[in-house]
């Protein structure tokens, strides 16, 4: 057990749009301790990049809001910061690599004096210095001809070589959380799995804590250690990587798990969750999975379960399990 | 500069090289800024020389296009304007861009009230009909080569403002911008090197564009005798006055006006075709 770096408390965001109101994270809790990769899932739309940008305090606003809780990275609430102090924490405290590398970079800068322009931002070194900087960790994320790669400019670069871009610039200034959000969704399988494991080995040698997004839970399983899962903007199911994937508790966990394809099983058919993904203008009342949970009930409708701890650090978010 | 720039630039020539129309917009440009640049090799009297014993001379070996009513050369004073107006045009762009380009970034890129302030500020400088605003600002100013170029380029303030806010809200959805977030660009880096860079395209062919107007509205002021003052040759003044010669020399009032049209013609072709070559989705 590690020291705990981030922890996010009850963390709830609002879009104020013309439409109404979207309720987009409604309490999200989970913890990140140093040197550790955790994993968030959920499918689309369910809040796993808001949260994301609500930790950097990126959420456009308006028409975006925090509403309520608590960020507290190395102990100090980052929503209690003033912008230019937030300023600091960004790309120095915490980086964020994104999910489509092709639209990620400046097309007008050279990729070089990108990831030179975030080591300046952050500490005075002479162009030179930076420069041989730019250069040493552009070879430790793999981009081949160094010396050349650095002058080129983002559209002579392929989508793995671009995300490696952004992976340099966000390691360059050896930041204690990375934020990946989604970063090989944009990706070729095969590239997919150098990306992950170059996250990996750098993750190791920077002994950097990791959030990473992903709706594929294979990407979860061999790289987190801990997973989040998400549904309609709550982490409903919280805890180990093996405890999850080996004892899902919560119904939504229990689905998303069922609907991987075996290729053992002779079933003609794909297991799916009946229903669709809830507007979040709207909500259900209650738990917000009670309409497409099998095991709902009064109660369900009634009121939002909290997430308890069922066994140690295996959290969940379900009345079924909710009984004293 | 890179390899990379001299690329781009040849890819911009060849797709404007393929509009037949815009090449020659782009020459006449080309001729009317050289013979700007170096009026004083090229002309071949005095535009100033007064020589009564010449006066309306028609056209002739000595005197290409003859000379008007003081027998100054007409060929010497349209070169020599040729320098006026790209002064004029250079100056007002020059404040136009500064302020417009300026307005219309920091509008587009906070959005929200500061925004509204200022393109409402912008739409009070547009409801003014056309030249009418130069007019204002002259006949408060009192008429000079400087106050002419200030009130041009006031004038021409909104465009520029409105076109940057523009690009610039359509740059901002891009994901580098929030990446460049992400790692702690100030706002001000941020404007600077990634979004005005990449909103260039439209400001550059408003520039060209408005490098006509500018021009036209010059010689009209001029015409109506607020702009520059005889006996610098001014394209729009020199056709004024030949106004009442019409009759006895139509050729001094024609040459400064076909001169003023061919400019204005060459920037609108040359821009015309360099939004296409810039743009070229927009064109289907």
């Amino acid at each position: 057990m590690g020291k705990e770096l981030l922890r996010v408390e009850g963390l709830t965001t609002h879009f104020y749009t013309e439409e109404g109101v979207v309720k987009a994270l409604d309490g999200v809790t989970f913890s990140i301790e140093e040197g550790e990769i955790m994993g968030l899932v959920g499918e689309t739309g369910c809040g796993k990049s808001v949260t994301a940008t609500s930790i950097m305090r990126l959420i456009p606003s308006p028409p975006g809001r925090i509403v309520s809780g608590r960020i507290l990275f190395e102990g100090k609430n980052l929503l209690e910061l003033s912008e230019s102090e937030m300023r600091g924490v960004r790309g120095k405290e915490i980086a964020m690599i994104f999910q489509d590398p092709m639209s990620s970079l400046n097309p007008v800068l050279r990729v070089g004096f990108q990831v030179l322009e975030a080591i300046m931002t952050h500490s005075r070194v002479t162009f030179q210095e930076g420069m041989r900087r730019v250069k040493e960790i552009f070879g430790r994320v793999n981009i081949p001809d160094v010396d050349e790669s650095v002058n080129k400019y983002p559209h002579q670069f392929s989508g793995g070589m671009r995300q490696r871009v952004m992976i340099a610039m966000a390691l360059s200034m050896q930041p204690k959380l990375l934020i990946a959000d989604e970063p090989t969704t944009a990706l070729d399988v095969s590239i997919q799995a150098q990306i992950l494991s170059l996250i990996k080995r750098l993750q190791r040698e920077f002994s950097t804590s990791v959030l990473l997004i992903s709706h594929d839970l294979g990407v979860i399983a061999t790289m987190a250690q801990k997973v989040g899962v998400m549904y309609a903007g709550s982490i409903i199911e919280y805890g180990s990587v093996e405890e999850i994937f080996n004892n899902p508790l919560h119904p939504y966990t229990k689905g998303l798990l069922n609907a991987i394809p075996r290729l053992d099983s002779d079933r003609e058919w794909l297991e799916v969750i009946p229903g669709s993904v809830p507007n979040l203008i709207y909500p259900p009342s209650g738990c917000r999975f009670h309409p497409r949970c099998p095991l709902a009930r009064e109660e369900c409708v009634q009121e939002k379960p909290s997430l308890v701890e069922v066994e140690r650090g295996h959290m969940v978010a379900c009345h079924e399990y909710n009984r004293g | 500069m890179s390899e990379r720039k001299r690329t781009h630039l040849r890819i911009i020539w060849l797709r404007l090289k393929r509009n037949k129309i815009a090449v020659v917009g782009f020459f006449i440009v080309l001729l009317y800024v050289v013979v700007a640049a170096f009026a004083p090799y090229i002309a071949p009297y005095d535009p100033y020389k007064q020589d009564l014993s010449k006066s309306f001379a028609p056209m002739s070996w000595e005197h290409p296009l003859g000379c008007d009513e003081f027998g100054r050369d007409l060929l010497s004073r349209i070169i020599y304007g040729a320098r006026v107006s790209i002064t004029i045009q250079i100056g007002s762009i020059v404040i136009a861009l500064l302020i417009g380009v300026f307005l219309g970034a920091v509008g587009g890129y906070y959005g929200g009230r500061l925004d509204e302030v200022i393109m409402r500020l912008m739409d009070i400088l547009l409801a003014f009909p056309g030249m009418l605003l130069a007019l204002a600002i002259i006949s408060m100013l009192g008429p000079s080569l400087r106050n002419l170029i200030i009130a041009i380029g006031i004038y021409s303030i909104p465009q520029f403002a409105r076109i940057t806010r523009g690009a610039v809200i359509a740059v901002k959805e891009n994901e580098y911008i929030k990446a460049a977030r992400a790692i702690g660009e100030k706002d001000s880096s941020i404007i600077m090197l990634y979004v005005l860079p990449n909103a260039l395209s439209p400001i550059i062919v408003q520039t060209t564009l408005r490098m006509a107007t500018v021009l036209l509205t010059a010689a009209g002021l001029g015409f109506l005798g607020l702009g520059v003052q005889p006996p610098t040759p001014e394209w729009g003044a020199m056709l004024s006055n030949a106004r009442m010669y019409l009759r006895v020399a139509p050729g001094v009032a024609f040459f400064p006006g076909f001169a003023i049209m061919l400019v204005v013609l060459g920037f609108n072709l040359f821009g015309d075709g360099l939004q296409d070559a810039l743009n070229p989705r927009l064109k289907e």
